[in-house]
């Protein structure tokens, strides 16, 4: 192809239904519409292409869709090959020549545009990615059935995702891919907001679905780990669990009868699943190791029936009761038999033990930490009389053991036989009154001032400190009486704080009302005056405050909706916004990164430009709708406020640059 | 913190301090000045051994009489807690500036627990160890090897000892049980023999209760004490058992033949020396004649095999003639053992007294009660002489021995029972002659003889008046301290019936009841369901529990169980259950959870402690009685009842209930921990019962809580738990928690009291003494205090009235 680099190579394709031509240079893939303004030029950089898809042969359409990283445009570009004669032909060209890019662009290297991919990371293709690309090369050349090439990078497409046949992605990507999406599709089912939030944006095709998940990769780590978190073994007893009685007393008794089933009179049949086996085997090893040695000369099954109608199995089964068959009427045989052996009812366990356990829970220790007793105690306190209860505590211990050591497998076995000269301080941690500590130091962060000591020197000149600084002692006291005496001797003068109602008129000494206005009542009065007008101030504060948390009408459904989504989107965009500017934790020299962050941000902050218009219409339709334009204002304030600091931070920026 | 008591500065290491530690100090601070015994009853978990150590260390450093501290508990994980306990506070001291130059603590434990040797620790019995360690480090095993190097293999680290200098084997400081191994290890000494060897130059000294009480081994351990030591029994609720035991002794049919055995390979030693060595018999017998103290001085090689009698009990005086000479005291011996033999054929059960017992042995085989007495003795004596090796094997007859020579010694309070059967409904005879010791006093008498002042402390020790009782002592300060708490920090519930209503009880005749044990197990299903981390569940008794776990597992109960927590069982095998343990604690800090089932008086309930998260809830499973068919403790009754006036029903649920509590009371350590304690047994409701545990758990018994039934008991503790996991300001002081300002408080408001008290007390004095003098002066102002004027007032009371006030109330 590095001939073709200088040479343009053009067919014909309609795009959109708008007849046009498509021309392929080594750099760009451009579509050109015949009738000039119908439709808008399309212009990709090779190096953009991720994935194209075909119709399959024999279709109708000979058709050709590209994909392009990030998505953008949403969906790739469609291309229909029109020149009736020709079209398949030239499909293949252009595919001939995307092939290498494609294969190229679509191995994850840089985590650009799919940082969700280091989740994951298969360790096949992040070693080797030119390899897996030149195979990639080498499977569609070699097939040539590109019409069966299938879609499973969009999840907006899920239709198309289960396509069978080949795919220029290799297989570890597919699956990785798939996953994705699975892991997509639960976050979202799981959080309604989101799905929500996705529904508006990326199948409203505002961003794509990269970009929104760009900066959550968060979630989808979590319910990755929710989703890879497997179920533990059960932790019951192994032989609780198909209790042959169970299927007979119904619930009452302690087995579930996993894996049985019993026809009212038949047989038991024991359905023994991979689990239950790997579960026998890792429960009681003598039954592996009979295993290893006889099955290729009996069947699985002969086995198996043989073993649950043996004297070994009653002895595996924990209870002590009797079963419905007798011991003694179990058939013998001879190769279970010869694993059998006394049951673990000693005082000591058969199970040699560690010689030394921390001291504190040394009870050995106390046995025989002065010379044994010499006397006998009664009957009910001698341990491990009840012999046969014995071997099932040991194994309810056992079992304990590996459950608790279940989910730790990988642990060091001898870091639990650690030596008991272990450090003091995990005994003082022992003996440790945890409440009798004072409370803890605060743990304070100095300031970094400038000439801190400067400051400090100051301080100390200023005063040597005390309650009031530069008074003596004498002062103080002669304060302190000062302040006593005057509220001991406080009087309250009511008089002077309201005055009381004189009447209107001066009474006259021989008791008659005078003509002339009392003098007193005029300061009455104006006090009066004062007073209700202060209580018409108070009452309508307090009105007015009552009006604020007063319930007010819901905003209607459809208002809200659309507010909400605003909103939503507004977020959105902020956030992708943001997360472009702010810079990235990893790998902050990546030019690549640099330049897709870049436009990122320049396209988030297009997309916020819009929101002020948005909230503009939203406000027309309460308008319309006769709702208050006032509340929905303040209701977008936050929102608007946000969008217009991401705006004037941008243009600073841009300006910068 | 520092503070004084009156005099005293005390070095407390912690910031704060609970009012009743400070009560606690104070108490045992008048003890010690007043020098006489104490009984105090502090709440589990508040900090007991601290305020003990750190105030008597405080007191030993402080006044010049240096007196020594002997510190006695149970268990090893709790004398290894107090070790360390003890190293905190000096390096607490060492930092607030306390100059305690040489001062040496140590604990000790028996060779099994210290040995290092490279064979002999490997031993898993500790009486083969002490056997085997004898071998390689007695006297005339060291002389042999010392001499002619080679022919007897020596233990290095018991060797290295030697380029030691005596009483200062190891530099001052406080050492742990693992501190001193490591030490030993360390130098390549023995570290057994450097605590034996320290003990006379140490400031404290912590072991168990034996080395103390059982004469066994305190004759050798303990006995260069000073008595100017101030002992302390710590959890000391079980001692009067611990008394009991150290006189006591079972033989067994087993027994009695390996006994037998043994007598005939000492003969052909004898023999055998007879002919290579004789002169070495004829020195024994010239020794013997001396008496048998200097005989036997004091060795501590041979701690293994010393008198089972108290010291001032034994005989300074000379061997009887007829067992000087080896071939007769064999002679002797073998009579013995085939008299016991014959006896245990006997298939009823036989009640005798020492006398009775000695006056049939004398009638048949013409054995008196002089030479038996000196029976262990002899034995040790003549194990000596012959240098015999790997005497574990001949366990058996030194305990024959030690039988004949107890049966001999001592009269009153002791007791011989042949059991021909275990239990009732044996057929197989399996007898066993117990010579039992019925008062405790006897063991304890010559502690409380010896030493000025003696403290018996526990959690549990209610009612605080029974020990002084059964252990025959005056004690001066008897005192049991209330759990103060700023919020209940646990609670205790007495579940009396099942959510289907049938009750609940542990009582012989309805335990196996499948109801019953239905009952039990759902309580455990629910508690599983509802407590976070670790439960901890007690039974009565070993036999109840395992077949009560068979019969849960059968009910499919356990599997319930499952589902929530982990399930771990104590075990008849120790180590079995240590690991068990440490599995159970792993699950309970990784947040699996697990249940714990245990048994009361087990090895379990004693000196482990499930604090926090190991035990969210513990469960009492029934009223922890004692075996009451056990004619043991039927016999013990009796006595109790003769001698002290104590009823046989107050005595045995004053036991079981000190042992409740003593189970309940591991889930708590310090006021911020909580946990829930189920009584689940129906006689738990009652107040005669209740009345018995000790007053801070008692107090926190409501009536409301008395008698639950399962389910609104899991209600209710669901509604704890939710209470309790609030977020809580636990740093407030005051109530339950004091700075030292508090304390400085309630000095000065003590002081205050005892002033006002004072002034009172004089003002009233004052008064009489100045009627007096007034009398005297003929000048009586103040008629009202003149005591003729009083008692005149008394006269004129009618006769009819007096004779009412004698009359009884039932009248």
């Amino acid at each position: 192809m590095a001939g073709e680099t200088s040479s343009v190579r053009r067919f014909d394709v309609d795009f959109k239904k708008i007849p046009g031509t498509i021309s392929v240079t080594s750099t760009h893939i451009a579509w050109v519409p015949k009738e000039p303004g119908a439709m808008d030029r399309q212009n990709q950089a090779m190096e953009r292409a991720v994935n194209m898809l075909a119709s399959k042969a024999g279709s109708k359409q000979i058709s050709l869709k590209i994909l392009f990283r990030d998505d953008i445009p949403s969906n790739g570009l469609l291309f229909v090959f029109s020149n009736a004669q020709t079209r398949e032909d030239d499909r293949k060209s252009v595919q001939d020549i995307l092939i290498p890019f494609v294969a190229a662009n679509k191995n994850p290297q840089p985590a650009g545009g799919q940082p969700h991919t280091s989740i994951n990371g298969t360790t096949s293709e992040t070693i080797t990615p030119s390899t897996s690309a030149a195979q990639a090369v080498l499977q569609a050349k070699g097939k040539r059935k590109l019409d069966e090439m299938a879609d499973i990078s969009s999840p907006s497409t899920p239709n198309n995702s289960n396509t069978p046949g080949g795919t220029i992605l290799s297989p570890a990507a597919k699956a990785q891919r798939k996953r994705e999406y699975k892991l997509r599709q639960k976050v979202l089912e799981k959080n309604p907001t989101l799905r929500m939030l996705h529904r508006e944006l990326v199948i409203g095709k505002q961003i794509t679905e990269e970009e929104f998940w760009d900066g959550r990769e968060s979630l989808i780590q979590a319910e990755e780990m929710a989703y890879a978190q497997k179920p533990g073994r059960a932790s019951r007893l192994l032989d609780d669990r198909f209790d042959l009685d169970a299927g007979r007393k119904g619930k009452g008794t302690g087995g579930t009868g996993v894996g049985i089933k019993q026809n009212d009179n038949g047989p038991i049949i024991l359905k023994l699943s991979k689990e239950l086996t790997r579960e026998i085997f890792e429960e009681f090893p003598v039954v592996q190791d009979a295993y290893a040695k006889y099955v290729p000369g009996i069947s699985e099954t002969e086995f198996w029936s043989r073993y649950f109608t043996s004297q070994l199995w009653e002895r595996h089964r924990a209870s002590v009761r009797k079963s419905a068959v007798d011991e003694s009427a179990r058939k013998k045989d001879d190769i279970f038999d010869q694993y059998l052996e006394e049951p673990d009812w000693n005082m000591q366990p058969r199970q040699t033990l560690p010689d030394d356990v921390e001291r504190f829970l040394d009870l050995a220790a106390t046995e025989e930490d002065h010379g044994e007793s010499i006397t006998v105690r009664d009957v009910t306190m001698q341990a491990g009389r009840e012999r046969s209860a014995l071997p099932l505590i040991r194994r309810f211990n056992d079992h304990s053991k590996k459950l608790l050591r279940a989910n730790d497998s990988n642990r060091d076995q001898s870091l639990l036989m650690d030596s008991p000269y272990g450090s003091g301080i995990d005994l003082y941690n022992e003996i440790d009154l945890a409440d009798l500590h004072g409370p803890a130091q605060d743990t304070t962060i100095t300031l970094d001032v400038q000439e801190a000591g400067d400051m400090a020197d100051k301080q100390g000149q200023d005063g040597d400190g005390g309650v009031l600084p530069g008074k003596t002692e004498e002062e103080l006291h002669t304060i302190a009486s000062k302040s006593t005496a005057i509220l001991s001797n406080f009087n309250p003068d009511f008089g002077a704080v309201c005055l009381p109602n004189p009447g209107f008129h001066t009474t006259n000494p021989d008791g008659t009302a005078s003509e002339e206005m009392n003098p007193a009542y005029e300061a009455f009065a104006e006090q009066r005056d004062a007073q209700a007008a202060a209580y018409h101030v108070i009452k309508d504060l307090h009105s007015r405050a009552n009006a604020e948390v007063a319930v007010n009408i819901p905003i209607p459904e459809q208002l809200n909706e659309q507010m909400k989504s605003c909103h939503n989107a507004a977020t959105e965009f902020l956030r992708q916004y943001w997360s472009a500017i702010l810079p990235s934790q990893s790998q902050l020299n990546s030019s690549n990164i640099h330049q897709s962050k870049e436009n990122k941000a320049i396209k988030m902050a297009g997309y916020l430009k819009l929101t002020e218009n948005k909230v503009k219409a939203i406000i027309e339709t309460s308008v319309i709708m006769g709702f208050d334009p006032e509340r929905v204002k303040k209701a977008m304030a936050p929102t608007v406020g946000a969008v217009q600091i991401a705006l004037a931070r941008e243009a600073k920026r841009t300006k910068k640059v | 913190m520092k503070f004084m008591l009156g005099d005293l500065p005390v070095l407390f290491p912690y910031d704060r301090l609970y009012p009743e530690q400070y009560s606690y100090m104070a108490d045992l601070k008048t003890t010690l000045d007043a020098g006489g015994h104490c009984v105090l009853e502090m709440p589990s978990g508040t900090g007991k051994t601290v305020s003990l150590l750190s105030l008597i260390v405080s007191y030993m450093q402080f006044y010049p009489t240096k007196r020594k501290l002997i510190y006695c508990s149970r268990t090893v994980p709790e004398i290894e807690k107090a070790l360390a306990e003890l190293k905190r506070l000096m390096e607490y001291r060492a930092e607030m500036g306390a100059n305690d130059g040489e001062f040496r603590g140590l604990g000790l434990t028996s060779r099994r627990n210290l040995c290092l040797h490279p064979e002999v620790s490997k031993e898993k019995k500790g009486k083969i160890v002490d056997s085997r360690c004898r071998d390689l480090t007695s006297a005339f095993a060291c002389e042999k090897g010392r001499t002619n190097p080679g022919s007897i293999p020596l233990c290095s680290y018991h060797e290295e000892l030697n380029n030691y200098e005596t009483g200062n084997l190891i530099p001052p400081g406080i050492y742990t049980i693992d501190d001193v191994k490591k030490y030993g290890k360390d130098k390549g000494v023995c570290p057994y023999f450097t605590i034996r060897r320290m003990l006379p130059f140490l400031d404290v000294v912590i072991y168990s209760f034996h080395y103390l009480l059982d004469p066994k081994v305190a004759e050798q351990v303990s006995a260069e004490m000073s008595k100017e030591s101030i002992v302390v029994f710590d959890e000391a609720h079980n001692i009067d058992n611990v008394c009991i035991e150290s006189l006591s002794i079972d033989l067994t049919r087993p027994m009695l033949d390996s006994a037998a055995r043994s007598v005939n390979k000492i003969s052909d030693k004898i023999a055998e020396i007879k002919e290579t060595d004789s002169q070495k018999l004829e020195d024994e017998y010239k020794k013997l004649v001396e008496g048998l103290q200097e005989a036997n001085d004091a060795r501590e090689d041979e701690d293994m095999m010393v008198s089972p009698v108290l010291s001032k009990d034994m005989l300074d005086e000379a061997v009887p003639g007829n067992i000087r000479k080896a071939e007769h005291f064999i002679a002797f011996l073998k009579r013995f053992i085939e008299y016991l033999k014959t006896r245990m054929r006997v298939l009823h059960v036989v009640a005798e007294t020492p006398q009775s017992f000695l006056a049939h042995l004398k009638e048949i085989t013409y054995i008196e009660k002089r030479p038996l007495k000196f029976a262990a003795e002899r034995l040790t004596s003549l194990v000596r002489t012959l240098e015999l090796t790997n005497i574990d094997e001949h366990y058996s007859l030194q305990k024959v021995a030690s039988f004949g020579t107890l049966v001999a010694t001592y009269e009153k309070g002791f007791l011989l029972i042949l059991e021909p059967y275990e239990t009732e409904h044996a057929t197989v005879p399996n007898p066993i002659f117990h010579f039992t010791c019925l008062d405790p006093s006897l063991a304890i008498a010559p502690v409380f003889e010896r030493f000025s002042s003696v403290v018996i402390t526990s959690g549990t020790i209610s009612p605080l008046d029974m020990y002084p009782k059964i252990l025959q002592f005056r004690p001066v300060t008897e005192q049991s301290y209330p759990m103060t708490l700023t919020r209940n920090a646990f609670l205790p519930m007495v579940i009396t019936r099942g959510s289907d209503q049938v009750p609940i009880s542990s009582r012989f005749e309805v335990r196996n009841d499948p109801a019953v044990v239905r009952n039990f197990g759902s309580i455990l299903i629910d508690m599983a369901k509802t407590v976070p981390d670790g439960v901890v569940a007690f039974f009565p008794s070993y036999l109840y529990m395992e077949s009560i776990v068979s019969a849960w597992y059968d009910m499919g109960i356990l599997s319930e169980v499952w589902k929530h927590k982990l399930l771990f069982v104590e075990t008849p095998d120790a180590m079995e259950t240590s690991i068990a343990l440490r599995n159970y604690r792993e699950a309970c800090n990784n947040g699996r959870g697990a249940v714990m089932l245990s048994v009361a008086r087990g090895k379990v309930s004693e000196g482990i402690d499930f604090d926090h998260n190991y035990g969210r809830a513990v469960i009492m499973f029934g009223i922890p009685y004692q075996y009451t068919e056990s004619r043991i403790l039927k016999a013990r009754l009796e006595f109790l009842r003769d001698n002290h006036r104590i009823r046989e029903n107050d005595y045995l649920t004053f036991d079981a209930m000190r042992h409740a509590a003593q189970c309940v009371g591991r889930v708590l350590r310090g006021k911020t921990d909580w946990g829930l304690m189920v009584f689940a047994d129906k006689r738990f409701a009652r107040q005669d019962k209740r009345a018995k545990l000790p007053k801070w758990i008692n107090a926190y018994i409501t009536e409301a809580h008395s008698n639950l039934s399962t389910d609104v008991a899991i209600a209710l503790a669901k509604k704890f738990i939710r209470q309790i996991s609030q977020p809580f300001d636990h740093t407030q002081t005051g109530i339950s928690l004091w700075t030292l300002e508090d304390i400085e408080k309630r000095q000065l408001q003590d002081k205050l009291e005892a002033e006002q008290a004072e002034s009172e007390l004089k003002n009233s004095l004052g008064n009489a003494n100045g009627n007096l003098n007034m009398r005297n002066g003929g000048n009586g102002n103040e008629e009202d205090m003149d005591v003729d004027f009083v008692m005149d007032d008394y006269d004129q009371l009618d006769d009819d009235q007096l004779a009412m006030l004698d009359i009884p109330d039932e009248l």
